[in-house]
């Protein structure tokens, strides 16, 4: 009886496909809805090249390119197309857009430049946007970049640390804003801050 | 049986032959390089080129519907805004630019003057944006286009579905401006043998191989590369070129190196328009001080008598292309003066 409790118990972790969602968080109960607060009136960021690295080393695929978008909760969940059997060690993606489709013309999709993510008067996608108010003033960060020295796409790399199919990736908005918006309050082309800028947001995720 | 196979690969080749029946091949002369647009990524097709085309002379591109890519960009002036030196777009505003000519897109690997669009696809949202071009921006374009009966029957004839997406706009105006091919000027006919220069064109020719070639290089006559110009910065422009995109010392000033290939239409020059004739720009690098400035750069001297100076310029009109300035395939389509007159 036991044993077979086991075998259902595990076998359960390997019948549903695996959720990645999205989150960010005022602290560590209240999750960041936009229009709650003027904090945050927009965050919206690219997610690409999202995988799983397995126990044994395996990189399975599980989306090329993800508009995270607060304003669309749909847009929050990432499902992956079929169960990944193994053990998961580690979540990668990136943030942002890789060089190579920067400079490849015009895609459709998540990738469309009527999604906003897209600069009219240079090339380029703009990785990562948060807007708001802090402190009764504006902040506009648009960060992005794809050729040296404002290449601002960043590895993000999550070590998973219990078996689950549900996966949380958590971004402490209250931190990320005190550490950004006193560098500078208005960002919007590349540039060394940028560059800065997205490695930090980038250190700032963990799976909860 | 045989009869069966005959019937199946008649009814094979028919359908292939529909599959086929929009593709277009690119053509150009042998003499040009490969080009750099990658046309696996967005290949050609006659219905895609004939949308891109009804876009390109169409005002629904802009804010207020007053202004189109051809506003700015004339057939007759080679695709430039001939007489103007700086280019105007909504509501009578003046840009900073002079509307460089469009010919030869698919061997450019950046656009604009100061080479800030990677990408021919992604150039017109630069204009569609432009607070002093079409004030509009590309969600708004897209909106237009799928509330207008006509040009959802356009994207259904094209892509077999009325949805228009941004990357379809820009992809088809792609395809038209890539078809914008000048390659039938007297140089050209005189390299592929069907005509000859005359003594003084042959002369300016050589004195071009001798002063021009390594930044207006043969046969586009450009190397579509970034360069300094050495004119003096307006102080009421401030424009210094890549530097202000990419924000790097060493790329202020640069601007991108136009082609000498109808210069007779599409005056005047320079990113500013401030010389409105040939000899102007002649008179410019060969005056002192720019003479001094090029050896600093360590760009290759120019050397140019008054009679040379007549000379090349007998050379620099073999470049102009008659046949492709009026050429009917690139001009205003009718069928939009149609949708307009029923609208």
């Amino acid at each position: 009886m036991r044993l077979f409790l086991i075998l259902l118990l595990s076998s359960s972790f390997h019948l549903a496909a695996q959720h990645i969602s999205f989150a960010a968080e005022i602290n560590d109960s209240t999750a960041l809805v936009i229009g709650d607060s003027k904090l945050v009136s927009k965050l919206t960021f690219y997610v690409s090249d999202l995988q799983f690295e397995t126990i044994d080393g395996e990189i399975v695929k599980v989306a090329a390119y993800h508009l995270i978008d607060f304003k669309d909760s749909n847009s929050l969940t990432i499902e992956t197309t079929k169960a990944v059997e193994k053990e998961i060690k580690s979540i990668h993606f990136k943030l942002g857009i890789d060089s190579t489709t920067n400079v490849s013309g015009a895609f459709g999709g998540v990738l469309d430049p009527t999604k906003g993510m897209y600069w009219s008067w240079q090339s380029g996608y703009i990785n990562f946007k948060i807007e708001g108010i802090v402190e009764k003033e504006k902040y506009i960060l648009h960060l992005g970049g794809y050729s040296s020295p404002f290449k601002s796409v960043q590895q993000v790399i999550l070590p998973v640390m219990k078996r689950t199919d549900e996966f949380r990736v958590t971004l402490p908005i209250i931190e990320i804003i005190e550490k950004l918006v006193p560098i500078d309050n208005t960002v919007m082309s590349p540039s060394l801050n940028a560059v800065s800028m997205s490695k930090s947001i980038a250190s700032y995720f963990y799976l909860k | 049986m045989k009869k069966n196979g005959l019937a199946l690969l008649v009814i094979i080749f028919f359908l292939l032959s529909f599959r086929q029946a929009g593709k277009v091949v690119f053509q150009f002369p042998d003499i040009f390089p490969a080009p750099t647009y990658d046309f696996t990524k967005n290949p050609l097709d006659s219905n895609k080129i004939e949308l891109g085309r009804l876009l390109f002379y169409d005002a629904i591109l802009s804010k207020d519907n007053s202004i189109s890519c051809s506003t700015c960009h004339s057939p007759f002036d080679a695709f430039a805004h001939n007489d103007h030196q700086l280019s105007h777009g909504i509501h009578d505003s003046i840009g900073n630019r002079n509307a460089p000519p469009l010919f030869n897109l698919a061997w450019h690997s950046s656009f604009m003057w100061d080479g800030a669009i990677n990408h021919l696809d992604m150039q017109a949202l630069a204009p569609i944006s432009s607070t002093t071009e079409m004030g509009d921006n590309i969600v708004n374009v897209v909106n237009k286009l799928q509330n207008d009966s006509f040009y959802r029957s356009k994207f259904y004839t094209v892509y077999g579905d009325s949805i228009v997406t941004g990357e379809k706009v820009l992809k088809v105006l792609s395809q038209f401006q890539l078809t914008l091919v000048s390659a039938n000027s007297k140089y050209d006919q005189v390299i592929r043998g069907e005509g000859d220069f005359t003594d003084q064109e042959l002369k300016g020719y050589k004195l071009f191989q001798k002063n021009c070639n390594s930044c207006h290089q043969e046969p586009l006559f450009s190397t579509y590369e970034l360069a300094q110009n050495f004119i003096s910065v307006d102080s009421s422009l401030n424009d210094y070129g890549n530097g202000a995109i990419s924000k790097l010392k060493e790329d202020s000033l640069l601007f991108k190196i136009p082609s000498l290939r109808n210069l007779e239409y599409s005056f005047p020059y320079m990113h500013d328009g401030r010389f409105f004739e040939l000899d102007s720009v002649l008179n410019h690098y060969t005056s002192k001080e720019t003479k001094l400035r090029f050896k600093k750069a360590g760009y290759q001297k120019i050397n140019l008598s008054e009679s040379n100076k007549v000379d090349l310029i007998s050379f620099l009109f073999t470049l102009n292309d008659k046949e492709f300035v009026f050429d009917e395939k690139h001009r205003f389509p009718r069928e939009l003066l149609m949708k307009w007159k029923g609208e």
